[in-house]
């Protein structure tokens, strides 16, 4: 499923987030270290809903 | 409800760290000229490698040293399951596998599941605050992964960091699931 939020979203959800950690990092600058821009931290969509899946890769050698 | 903290994003690995879309190398074969290779997706994992091996080969890599006697070639994590996909036997089905449905079990074994007394498996419920939804570890399933790949992909696929008192919960049990002794019947 492909998330496409706003950033000026991301970051407001971001703030909020990090403001209940026990940390409590509500520091401007500590705020700053954490990667903005993963798209995965909007609660609407919670992480490990999905299952584990098998990917296979094929390719054909080519010769020289 | 276990606790969970943000992690910085250049901090090194550590215990207890939950990480997105890790790829498990299955297999790789070669047949008529077609390279095939296999590898699984996993949704979430937990590191679950001692703290202070990975401290150690955190402070090897970042100082000159004489040799590379804390040097770490892999890392083992577990996977984590969406506890409801787990209860109802299904979280591996994407595999093809059918595993134990717990639901319809007696409430006992189901209450056992949730509060850590079944020895294979580890429940965390983050809280409802939490983007991490319940969610289950089956000990049976760790493995090991190269640590150079998880440090290349943590930046983007580190996600939270289990507390202190409920990762050295986890370490603990996991380490006495590894360490049974199997008796005859």
């Amino acid at each position: 499923m492909d998330l496409i939020i706003p950033e000026d979203q991301i970051v407001v959800e971001f703030n909020e987030l990090v403001k209940d950690q026990t940390l409590g990092a509500t520091k401007p600058e500590m705020v700053a270290e954490y990667p903005i821009e993963n798209d995965l931290l909007p609660k609407s969509s919670p992480y490990g809903v999905s299952k584990p899946k098998r990917i296979i890769i094929r390719a054909k050698i080519m010769d020289d | 409800m276990t606790e969970t903290v943000l992690c910085p994003s250049l901090e090194r690995i550590s215990q207890g760290d939950i990480f997105r879309d890790v790829e498990y190398f299955e297999n790789c074969s070669i047949d008529n000229g077609i390279i095939e290779i296999s590898k699984i997706s996993f949704p979430n994992v937990i590191i679950l490698t001692q703290d202070c091996d990975l401290a150690q080969e955190y402070s090897f890599r970042s100082l000159e040293k004489k040799n590379q006697d804390k040097m770490l070639i892999s890392v083992l994590v577990a996977p984590l399951y969406n506890a409801e996909f787990v209860i109802n036997g299904e979280h591996l089905s994407e595999l093809g596998f059918g595993m134990r449905v717990f639901k319809g079990d007696s409430k006992t074994a189901n209450n056992d599941l949730k509060k850590n007394n079944n020895p294979r498996y580890h429940y965390l419920d983050f809280g409802s605050e939490s983007p991490l939804i319940p969610s289950i570890i089956d000990f049976k399933h760790y493995f090991s992964i190269n640590i150079n790949y998880l440090d290349s992909i943590k930046k983007n696929n580190r996600l939270f960091r289990v507390e202190e008192l409920y990762r050295e919960d986890l370490s603990q049990r996991f380490a006495s699931f590894l360490s049974r002794i199997g008796l005859p019947e």
